[in-house]
């Protein structure tokens, strides 16, 4: 028996050591902490960080940017994998679908370090294809990176680029499982082939829509750092820059370690309640939800 | 050709359908080819912009000088994503499968507690400041270790092993086991071979996941030597707006060759061989998917 718990161990041993000990360290956020004393040597601050948290304009400004951005991945980018899913569910031609399939998944295995580099090619003001189009239309170039009107714009359709095809995936599998008796017979009853999308195949994507939406809600504060990271300047700080990003820049660039671990760990609380209180609201008036 | 059970409405459906999808495909690879077009081009070519689908003219210059120039800084690079994503998954790999094997006995005592203790950890953590101290305080710092210990453990992963070990038929273990056999060799010779489904799908996930993988190289690594490929490429970055970074590399450019040539140039050797191997390995990570989603 005592071999299983040797199994056990070398996983168990990294978890505590590499995220239940950083847990632990969260107390950090509740004192005047040095790095020198460590936590249990740095004297308690009843809370200071939390209430410099709301006095923080910058704070103020990531946290808005970051629940603004959120809104905007979830209402444009979160439909457009099940309208994709929907459209290739359509096609009849085996091997023209597999090979959409494929080149779909493309960006999705590529880094945002990458998929950075290829999009600030592509807004180059002067280089760049989008450069060209304004070009022929007679018109001066804007630089889209450094251009804060439509950052958040620039970002919403860069991540539906990246992730769309690879989003669909599940929703695919929902629609493969779904029997096709249900169509023959609506075709039998009159049904066209939106009626039969309206009526059959929406429906009986319910449950995984919902699921998944429910773990989007969890990262209500996730606005995506890599993407943001590979793509963001100081001219657009004041829409693009959020929790994440800030919490880089004071924590591990300027070394206020203390103040950015309460950052993140208001972060982290916000996301895990939102999971928690929207599951328990869906499972009260449905069927679906995570546990 | 004439086909008698399709009505007009459907065919004009279907054109509108391929139609869409060609044009998305499009869009989803163009962006790639005006890479492939860009890494072969010199200055002169690169002034020629707009939808481009071919070169006028083809240069191997930006090959040659990122192969021989300075193959130093990106040969080393290469090296260090090299390492981290080998061992890195193969640490992952074991780690992974010896946790899953001892979670699928259901007569082991306390596994409910257990189990508890590693879903935990895919709800809450402590978050970036509180895990670079750790890391900093540890002695990581500047190490290649930082790449494949710290992340070495996945609860998912676990879970997701477990699961498919407990679906295994008992009695090849048990007639093994009968045989005089350990519990170690068990796992070793006759579970681990039966999971080959399974290490591929956590393996390829861990693979690419290291692959890609920049930001621990920057916040932990000092040394230009011990950076992965994907941390130059995030340092080059910023190089068409300035050579700063070119400079800290000791990259002078000659004229002919534009930055984004050498740019496109390193973005392709680092995103190779992820794009040859995943059309052929997509299978496993789509069945990655549905053990993760429908569990």
């Amino acid at each position: 028996m005592s071999t299983f718990y040797l199994l056990l161990l070398p996983a168990v041993g990294l978890l505590i050591i590499f995220h239940y000990v950083p847990i632990w360290g969260i107390a950090m956020a509740f004192t005047e902490f040095s790095y020198g004393k460590g936590i249990l040597g740095s004297p308690w601050n009843d809370f200071a960080h939390f209430k410099m948290l709301f006095n923080d304009p910058f704070f103020l400004r990531v946290f808005r940017n970051s629940i603004i951005i959120r809104f905007y991945h979830v209402v444009f980018g979160f439909p457009m994998p099940i309208l994709l899913a929907l459209l290739v569910n359509e096609i009849r031609n085996v091997a023209f679908k597999k090979t959409f399939q494929t080149i779909s998944y493309l960006p999705h295995f590529v880094s945002w370090v990458v998929l950075g580099t290829i999009v600030t090619q592509f807004f180059h003001p002067s280089r760049g294809i989008v450069a060209s189009v304004f070009n022929f239309l007679g018109m001066e170039a804007i630089n889209f990176l450094t251009y804060s009107p439509t950052f958040r714009g620039l970002l919403v359709i860069t991540a539906i680029w990246q992730g769309v095809g690879w989003s669909a995936v599940v929703y695919m599998a929902a629609l493969s499982s779904i029997d096709t008796y249900l169509y023959e017979s609506a075709a039998i009853d009159g049904a066209n082939r939106i009626q039969q999308a309206i009526y059959i195949t929406i429906p009986s994507l319910v449950p995984v829509i919902t699921i998944l939406f429910i773990l989007n809600l969890g990262q209500m504060l996730d606005a995506g750092f890599d993407q943001i990271f590979n793509l963001y300047n100081p001219m657009v700080y004041e829409r693009a820059d959020v929790i994440d990003t800030y919490v880089y820049r004071r924590g591990i660039m300027m070394a206020q370690f203390a103040y950015s671990a309460a950052v993140g760990l208001f972060k982290n609380v916000v996301g895990v309640t939102l999971v928690v209180v929207s599951n328990t609201i869906i499972r009260r008036y449905t069927e679906y939800g995570l546990w | 050709m004439y086909m008698p059970s399709r009505p007009i409405g459907t065919r004009f459906f279907d054109a509108f359908l391929y139609g869409m999808l060609v044009l998305l495909a499009f869009l989803f690879v163009y962006p790639f080819w005006t890479l492939i077009l860009a890494s072969f081009s010199d200055a002169l070519e690169l002034q020629h912009i707009g939808l481009k689908f071919w070169n006028r003219t083809w240069t191997l210059e930006p090959y040659m000088w990122v192969f021989t120039d300075r193959s130093l800084v990106i040969g080393i690079g290469y090296l260090n994503t090299i390492f981290r994503t080998v061992v890195g998954t193969t640490i992952t790999l074991l780690v992974t499968l010896c946790a899953g094997y001892s979670l699928s006995k259901k007569f082991l005592p306390g596994r409910t507690y257990i189990m508890v203790f590693f879903v935990f950890t895919m709800f809450f953590g402590g978050g970036l400041i509180p895990t670079y101290l750790l890391i900093l305080r540890l002695g990581f710092l500047d190490s290649r270790w930082v790449y494949v210990i710290p992340m070495a453990a996945n609860a998912f992963y676990v879970i997701i092993a477990r699961n498919f070990l407990m679906a295994v038929d008992p009695g090849l273990e048990e007639s093994a086991l009968i045989d005089g056999a350990t519990r170690t060799t068990v796992l070793f010779r006759i579970v681990a071979p039966l999971s080959k489904p399974m290490l591929a799908i956590i393996g390829l996930w861990t693979a690419v996941w290291h692959w890609n993988a920049w930001f621990d190289s920057l916040i932990y690594i000092k040394s230009p030597s011990k950076r992965v490929l994907q941390l130059i490429l995030h340092k080059m970055r910023n190089l068409l707006e300035n050579y700063r970074e070119f400079e800290m590399y000791n990259l002078q450019l000659p004229v002919v060759i534009p930055p984004e040539s050498v740019q496109a140039v390193i973005v392709l050797i680092t995103i190779g061989p992820i794009v040859l191997v995943y059309p052929f390995a997509q299978r496993y990570f789509v069945r990655g998917i549905m053990l993760g989603a429908f569990r």
